[in-house]
């Protein structure tokens, strides 16, 4: 789980990147942004 | 044929209040209807979902991240999106406002889009008025003002009524004492009161206990009491045997429903089963009371009630505003009637018992489900504020004035009122200005040559605009439902440019400062006669 957590960290730090330099979001980034929420979700 | 996709991640309670929200609508053979849940939540629905959709899918997403590699979980749901997809909807809306669902929303290849959505710099948009009146007045303000049923009809544009064809009913009652969390619960031992005064007076009655797995060990405290042994033949346990198509069959000629706000009370008023409802805690009665006009409703009437979610409160000082003989008389005069028509809650309960609590008839009016209070009392302040605010809400999202009605009040809440006037008023001066600015903004923006310094000053103006809304808010919180509301729909106001922008936000300033003015105006008409009075009685004084 530790090892998904980082790629997920990864991940959403390549996102934020983007979206500080208004470099607009791939249908493969909102997928990704779904996922982590999904996880969020769940585990609450 | 029309395809929509309705997305409700939500719980068992709000899948059951979309389903309602979508009667009719199978009948129709313009639409074919797809709902998105998550697994968890709408595989215990699947048999009711298949009355009200063609299609159900579900999200698993313990499936999804079965084996905790992210590759995997990707390729996982790119799958459920591309099955998604390839049923290519022409309407997608989203009825659960969270994040989650706001990608779910965006990735959806639909024409178009109702509820939230992100846009591709990960903002949020909301461009319909009935989302954006949810987004900005049922999650944040304690003064929701329609059931949630209703609003999801609205959203949805369903226009079609509830079927409450009386039928032949049993002598069973269902009873859910249980709810999802302990400030919505009420306790224990009281529950055991109102089971033994209905099974001693009604001896050809049988109660049956429903909930899930995990109420049993409480449903077996309930039925170990002393008091209820010699009814153990009538009063079975339920919980954890039945399954929600079973519990929901049972309820379809069950004589009477008796339960917390939960998804059991959604089922109840899906089958018009005559019903009495308790909330409780964070429960807002007009919003989650079941969608049916054969139900009571009882709620404590205590200042923190409603309280949120997140606050933390040991006491549950509301809960013992409600005492075991209110509910026990009640729910034996419901059963007796086989209804809720025609009980008079002040005839049959003292006015002792009846101090601490609000007692509300659910009936349908032209702008749907309301409560109508069943004590003879002067509406209090914050009951009066919600249905101030829900005459104006239909008058502005539906034309439809005939819910603008004068109530009766105390001299206190005439005082109250009158404070509101003034955040009104502050608030109107703010949205004049407002239409002021971006007038200017209009007519340089269109003007040969636009000085781009006097743009920018306007849009300065603008911000300062907000600032002042903002303290606003804070001085008259009760004006937030309109700020909030305005804000949420000036943030999503559509337009290519600085042009359409402008104009389209200057109209909304416009209407803004109409509601505000027409608002102003109801509570105008409330207060004059206290205002009368008070200067007569300074003048009595005087002449003395």
């Amino acid at each position: 789980m530790s090892e998904l957590s980082t790629e997920i960290q990864q991940n959403l730090a390549d996102i934020q990147k983007k979206l500080a330099n208004n470099t607009v979001l791939t249908d493969e980034d909102l997928s990704f942004l779904l996922l982590t929420s999904l996880l969020e979700s769940e585990a609450q | 044929m029309k395809k929509i996709a309705l997305i409700q991640l939500n719980r068992l309670g709000d899948i059951v209040q979309t389903l309602t929200a979508l009667e009719g609508l199978m009948d129709n053979n313009e639409y074919e209807l797809t709902l998105i849940t998550r697994a968890s939540f709408g595989q215990p629905l699947e048999k009711i979902i298949s009355q009200y959709v063609h299609k159900h899918i579900m999200l698993d997403i313990r499936d999804i991240f079965a084996d905790s590699k992210l590759e995997n979980a990707t390729h996982k749901l790119s799958q459920t999106l591309s099955a998604l997809n390839s049923q290519n909807f022409d309407l997608s809306i989203n009825l659960t406002f969270d994040k989650t669902s706001s990608y779910l929303n965006t990735l959806i290849n639909s024409r178009f889009k109702l509820g939230l959505q992100r846009n591709r710099l990960n903002e949020l948009v909301i461009n319909d008025s009935w989302s954006q009146y949810v987004y900005s007045n049922i999650m944040a303000s304690t003064y929701s003002t329609y059931n949630l049923v209703d609003i999801f009809k609205n959203i949805i544009g369903n226009k079609a009524n509830i079927d409450s064809t009386p039928k032949e009913l049993t002598n069973n009652i269902v009873i859910h004492p249980f709810a999802s969390m302990k400030k919505k619960q009420w306790q224990i031992s009281k529950w055991v009161e109102v089971i033994y005064s209905l099974l001693k007076s009604n001896p050809s009655s049988k109660i049956h206990l429903v909930g899930g797995s995990p109420d049993l060990e409480s449903a077996k405290l309930i039925t170990s009491s002393p008091i209820l042994k010699q009814f153990s033949e009538r009063l079975i346990i339920q919980a954890g045997q039945l399954n929600v198509t079973e519990v929901d069959e049972l309820l379809y000629n069950a004589r009477l429903f008796v339960g917390n706000d939960s998804m059991v009370s959604h089922l109840a008023g899906r089958n018009n089963t005559p019903s009495l409802i308790l909330s409780l805690g964070p429960v807002r009665p007009i919003e989650t009371t079941p969608y049916s006009d054969n139900v009571i409703n009882v709620s404590p009437n205590i200042g923190c009630f409603p309280c949120t979610v997140e606050e933390k409160c040991d006491l549950l000082p509301c809960h013992n505003k409600i005492n075991h003989q209110l509910v026990s008389t009640l729910a034996n005069e419901i059963y007796k009637n086989k209804s809720t028509v025609d009980i008079n809650v002040e005839r049959v309960i003292p006015d002792l018992h009846l101090m601490g609590v609000n007692v509300f008839k659910n009936e349908f009016n032209s702008d749907g489900l309301s409560l109508k209070s069943l004590i003879s009392r002067k509406d209090d302040y914050k009951f009066v504020l919600q249905n101030l605010y829900r005459g104006i809400w239909s008058f502005y999202f539906k034309g439809d004035d005939s819910n603008l009605n004068t109530p009766s009040i105390s001299e206190e809440t005439a005082g109250f009122i009158g404070n509101f006037m003034d955040g009104l008023n502050n608030l109107f001066e703010i949205y004049n200005f407002a239409v002021k600015y971006t007038n200017r903004i209009c007519v340089e923006a269109e003007s040969q040559e636009p000085n781009l310094q006097t743009i920018n000053e306007s849009v300065t103006r603008l911000r300062e605009i907000d600032s002042l809304l903002q303290a606003t808010k804070r001085t008259f919180p009760e004006v937030s439902p309109l700020a909030d509301f305005f804000y949420v729909a000036k943030s999503n106001v559509a337009g290519e440019n600085i042009q359409e922008v402008s104009k389209n936000s200057q109209v909304l300033y416009y209407e803004a400062a109409n509601l505000t003015a027409a608002l102003f105006d109801l509570c105008n008409q409330i207060v004059t006669p206290f205002i009368k009075d008070q200067t007569k009685d300074e003048q009595h004084a005087k002449d003395a």
